[in-house]
């Protein structure tokens, strides 16, 4: 039993300079191929300790195929992913100590209660008796979900169930946490509640790898993400630093006193054509537009409305939504980057290449 | 070994009562049990009763490995196993281990329906008979491991039903081998069920129809011990390509 326990000290101690010295993760050159297709390409990035790591891309970029990678769960065909110098599937077992995941689908046991559930998922964790119960407590806290501990998972809701999954993924106090589409088909108030938890966790020094296809949440949420397309990576770097580099210009919402006919849009659509960046979405007595200049637009917008016996009631000036400077970097990176690829390049480089 | 065992506790909290378990695991042989002891008279007690046995050993063990692991493929909840820190080897003898229980339970079922039908249970060399139980389990379970494991839901069905259907009536379980044409008399050896049946009719009656009592212990043993080498390689790699 002393030895035992040596030996639990001294891994530990192993373990502690590794957190000093290794990166959280750092996916090398990781390539996944599934028969014909390949899933990933050459894929390298970091993840900071105490970090929040947005991946995003289309539907097939790779992302849930890189999450796996760093979980321990795939077993790449040539390249690796290191979980604090750790080779994450050669020495799964220990990378999956480190690491909690919250898989893209509600995967707890549905003819278990909750409490089942996480002391259950303690016990596969190799937490004592007593350590599980109070991480199931803790968890359950954490997440809100102290009164559905005996409720079975199967009979809880959609947004019930993601809970469960995130205490699920947080038993074991991992010092990673990767989340696949952590807050898919939930209502505002989960996801919100959700979110929030993300930020908490952060706050508590530990590294988050976050998937999802809702722009807005992992623009918000991370301080880096990598963009996936094909998979290949064609972005890495902070949020704010994609709609600088896309100089998208502001986003304009103007309301009108009352609905323009179609003669007079489609005039006023002509008048402000050169002021505008883009398609205008226009639904009668609503404008949004992308300017590079607002005042001009306004000015211009304004004295020809005025002639017209109408006026501006309403008048928003945004930052770019995350969700178009998505879809514009998107657009603009017409192939992905194959293989070699340098972060934060305006990615309409990418086709003159 | 304690992981195993926590995930075999979970699986029967979750699926003992799953009606593909009690079917396939329980009344279908319980079913070939009462078909099978019209035909004692025929063809013999000491052909017959280990028939039964056989029978219900084969479809109790491989019932709740495959319910277990297609459920929990089919719901992604396997997928919470697959990110834990497991084995190779926690993952297959947590559900083998839940087939060899249900093979056990099986096997008293066939004892009390036997004791039923024919007033008496003989068993000669009871070391032997349980050892062939144990064996013939551990062998059934982990066929039915590697098949769920390898295959989807649907093709595990189909495919087990294809080895159990097969063993049944080619695999020397309840029409003796020499009773088979020529021909197939060949290929029933390489059924794993012609031995567990023949040791469990040693264990039972002290006779064998096919291959001495040792060697079919043996052929077993080498049996079960490649398929759970196949079933260890092959377990992590299927769930994680």
């Amino acid at each position: 039993m002393r030895i035992l326990n040596i030996h639990l000290i001294i891994s530990s101690l192993n373990i502690g300079v590794m957190y000093l010295a290794e990166p959280p993760i750092f996916v090398d050159h990781l390539f996944k191929r599934y028969g014909r297709v390949i899933a990933v390409k050459q894929l390298t990035f970091k993840a900071g300790e105490g970090e929040i790591l947005g991946i995003l891309g289309p539907n097939g970029a790779g992302k849930t195929t890189t999450l796996r990678a760093i979980a321990g769960a795939l077993k790449p065909t040539m390249g690796k992913v290191l979980v604090y110098g750790l080779n994450s599937y050669r020495e799964a077992p220990k990378v999956k100590k480190i690491i909690g995941v919250m898989p893209e689908v509600p995967s707890l046991f549905p003819e278990l209660t909750v409490k089942e559930n996480l002391e259950f998922l303690g016990k596969i964790y190799g937490l004592a008796r007593s350590e599980t119960e109070e991480a199931a407590r803790r968890t359950a806290e954490l997440m809100e979900l102290t009164e559905y501990l005996e409720v079975r998972y199967g009979h809880l809701s959609k947004g019930l169930k993601r809970r469960a999954d995130m205490s699920g993924a947080l038993i074991h106090d991992p010092r990673i946490v990767v989340l696949d589409e952590p807050t898919a088909g939930l209502d505002v108030f989960s996801s919100s509640h959700l979110r929030n938890i993300i930020r908490e966790l952060r706050s508590t020094g530990k590294t988050l790898i976050i998937s999802s296809h809702y722009i807005d949440e992992v623009m918000e949420l991370s301080q880096r993400v990598v963009i996936l397309y094909k998979g290949a990576k064609i972005y890495e770097g902070a949020p704010r630093r994609l709609r600088e580099i896309l100089e998208l210009g502001k986003r304009v919402k103007i309301t009108f006193d009352q609905s323009l006919d179609y003669s007079l849009w489609e005039a006023l659509k002509n008048k402000i054509a050169k002021s505008i960046e883009g398609e205008p979405l226009f639904t009668g007595d609503f404008l949004e537009v992308y300017t590079k200049d607002p005042l001009l637009l306004l000015d211009t917008l304004k004295g020809y409305l005025a002639t017209r016996g109408y006026s501006i009631v309403d008048i928003d000036i945004l930052p770019p939504s995350w969700e178009d400077v998505f879809k514009r970097y998107m657009t603009e990176a017409k192939q992905p980057v194959p293989f070699t690829v340098d972060s934060e390049r305006k990615p309409c480089s990418c086709g003159a290449e | 070994m304690s992981k195993s065992i926590a995930i075999f506790l979970k699986d029967l909290k979750q699926y003992y009562l799953k009606a593909p378990v009690l079917s396939w695991g329980f009344l279908f042989p319980i079913a070939i049990i009462v078909l099978l002891t019209m035909t004692v008279k025929s063809y013999g007690e000491s052909i017959m009763v280990p028939a039964m046995f056989s029978v219900s050993l084969l479809f109790a063990s491989t019932s709740m490995a495959q319910v277990a692991v297609s459920f929990e493929k089919m719901n992604g909840s396997i997928y919470r196993l697959v990110y834990a820190p497991l084995t190779g080897f926690d993952l297959v003898a947590s559900k083998t281990l839940g087939g060899l229980f249900y093979g056990l339970i099986g096997v008293f079922i066939a004892t009390l329906s036997v004791y039923l039908f024919t007033g008496h249970l003989i068993v000669i060399h009871i070391l032997y008979f349980i050892a062939s139980i144990i064996l013939g389990s551990l062998l059934y379970s982990l066929m039915s491991v590697l098949i769920a494991l390898t295959l989807d839901p649907l093709k595990t069905v189909a495919t087990l039903n294809i080895a159990r259907f097969s063993m049944i009536f080619f695999g020397g379980m309840i029409i003796p081998q020499a009773l088979l044409p020529h021909w197939m008399q060949e290929l029933t050896l390489a059924f794993p069920s012609l031995y567990i049946t023949d040791s469990i009719r040693y264990g039972m009656y002290n006779s064998w129809e096919t291959v001495d009592p040792y060697t079919s212990l043996i052929i077993t043993l080498i049996i079960t011990f490649t398929l759970y080498i196949i079933a260890y390689r092959t377990a992590l790699k299927s769930l994680t390509p």
